[in-house]
């Protein structure tokens, strides 16, 4: 297993839903993405998307902020009506995704990002993008095992990884 | 362009942006004393993101800087806001929407980052980072983080000679463990603390600044030369140069860790090797600039903007 404990856990950092988001836009270039990873930042804590992503649509600045008028909560974005999406979060244990069937894209994705942040048992909630392809929000690096198999791919997983250090 | 993120009158952030200015170069401040009478957003021309800070001023696209300096403070501790024991509940949300999405930001972008976040924190465990030291090929001091008092007594009659220092990020006088201090040390039973070895000689601080290296020699006879005039000595700031394969290890060091501008603690013995300390993710440059005129702010200024 390479999910290593990291200082930054000890010293109450986080890992930050928002900031995936923000990241998945990056990575696929998503205009509904910015859109959402920046007007998430705006709502009172507790609210909006850190507890229910909803995909909106093309995010717009009021004209009110164009102009550097100050507004409160940060500028403020006309939001279409959100729309339904598909999205999965699986759970990934090596080089496999458990509790979810997404697309084999976004199956790509997953493992791509867990990869990318170095662990080999995580969970990626993945969702379809509205202009095609898909986004990733928050990479749990402690994710609950759920099924009997995830329970079994972990302990295979840890046992080659003991084996491999044994030997 | 180049943004400087943090308090502008801070020493080593004015003393960046002077240097901008020195060299033409065009610095936007975003000040966390602003943050809840300006705005940070993100939206997006096509599939470009577009990062932009609203102000009384009007509105700045800040996308197209080439470097971004972070000197960001916990906003919670600025006078104002200790002072006034309470803020408006817009206000606080303002303000942690402003630094949010600029965490956001920085831990994203494809610009220079001196320094994003994730990688600072390796320096919020000492002995975890020490181990990152070790493995780029420095020497590191025999260490132990215990709340065991034998194993310190054991520990001090091997090295002879030990010192105390916290174990985070967390800031603290390294004191030197003498007979007289070993009557407080059950005190550590309740708090395990990090015991080195001493190492004798000059202390060596090296900033490095993207491919840029500087290295300072301080002359002290205190333990901890930062708190000399506490105890009425003295340390003599002056540059100094290291042998090729010790710069070669300092920036390689600096990119294990992923910080293009970090201070890394050296000692150099009396036998002329160099021992590490640590690195510090959030170098406070601007005392070594002033005490031994080593040009580091006009090489930040320089790395951000690609120069």
């Amino acid at each position: 297993m390479r999910n290593r404990p990291h200082p930054a856990s000890l010293a109450g950092m986080q890992c930050s839903r928002l900031e995936d988001l923000l990241r998945s836009a990056q990575r696929t270039g998503s205009p509904h993405g910015f859109a959402a990873a920046s007007h998430a930042r705006q709502l009172p804590a507790g609210g909006g998307i850190v507890g229910d992503y909803r995909p909106w649509g093309d995010g717009v600045l009021d004209g009110a902020a164009d102009t550097g008028a100050v507004l409160a909560g940060g500028p403020a974005l006309r939001l279409p009506a959100p729309a339904e999406r598909r999205r999965w979060r699986p759970t990934v244990i090596g080089d496999h995704l458990f509790g979810a069937d997404p697309p084999a894209e976004a199956r790509a994705l997953a493992l791509v990002v867990a990869r990318e942040r170095g662990l080999t048992f995580t969970s990626v909630e993945l969702f379809a993008l509205d202009g095609g392809g898909f986004g990733h929000g928050l990479v749990d690096p402690m994710p609950a095992l759920d099924a009997a198999e995830e329970v079994e791919a972990a302990a295979d997983l840890l046992a080659r990884a003991l084996a491999g250090q044994a030997a | 362009m180049i943004v400087l993120c943090g308090i502008p009158s801070e020493p080593p952030l004015r003393m960046v942006a002077d240097a901008a200015a020195r060299l033409g170069i065009e610095a936007h401040h975003l000040n966390q004393r602003d943050a809840a009478s300006t705005a940070l957003a993100i939206d997006a021309t096509g599939d470009r993101p577009a990062f932009r800070h609203h102000g009384p001023d009007g509105s700045r696209d800040l996308t197209a800087a080439s470097g971004f300096y972070v000197r960001l403070v916990d906003w919670q501790m600025l006078p104002e806001h200790r002072r006034t024991g309470g803020m408006a509940q817009r206000d606080r949300q303002r303000i942690e929407a402003w630094h949010g999405l600029l965490g956001d930001w920085l831990e994203t972008t494809r610009s220079l980052v001196m320094n994003r976040t994730k990688p600072s924190n390796s320096n919020m465990s000492k002995p975890y980072q020490a181990q990152l030291i070790a493995a780029a090929g420095f020497r590191v001091p025999a260490t132990i983080v215990t709340n065991d008092v034998q194993t310190v007594h054991a520990f001090r009659e091997r090295h002879r000679r030990v010192v105390f220092k916290s174990i985070s990020a967390q800031r603290s006088i390294v004191t030197e463990l003498t007979t007289d201090r070993l009557h407080g040390l059950g005190r550590i039973r309740m708090l395990p603390t990090q015991f080195q070895e001493l190492i004798e000689g000059d202390d060596v601080r090296v900033h490095v600044v993207g491919s840029e290296l500087f290295a300072t020699r301080i002359r002290s006879e205190a333990i901890d030369y930062r708190y000399a005039g506490d105890t009425g000595g003295r340390a003599h700031y002056e540059p100094t140069a290291l042998p090729e394969a010790v710069a070669g290890r300092c920036f390689a060091l600096a990119s294990r860790l992923d910080l293009p501008l970090c201070g890394i603690d050296l000692k150099l013995t009396p036998a002329g090797e160099h021992v590490c300390f640590e690195v510090n993710p959030a170098p406070a440059f601007s005392s070594f600039e002033e005490r031994s005129g080593q040009p580091i702010a006009l090489a930040i200024a320089r790395a951000l903007a690609g120069a």
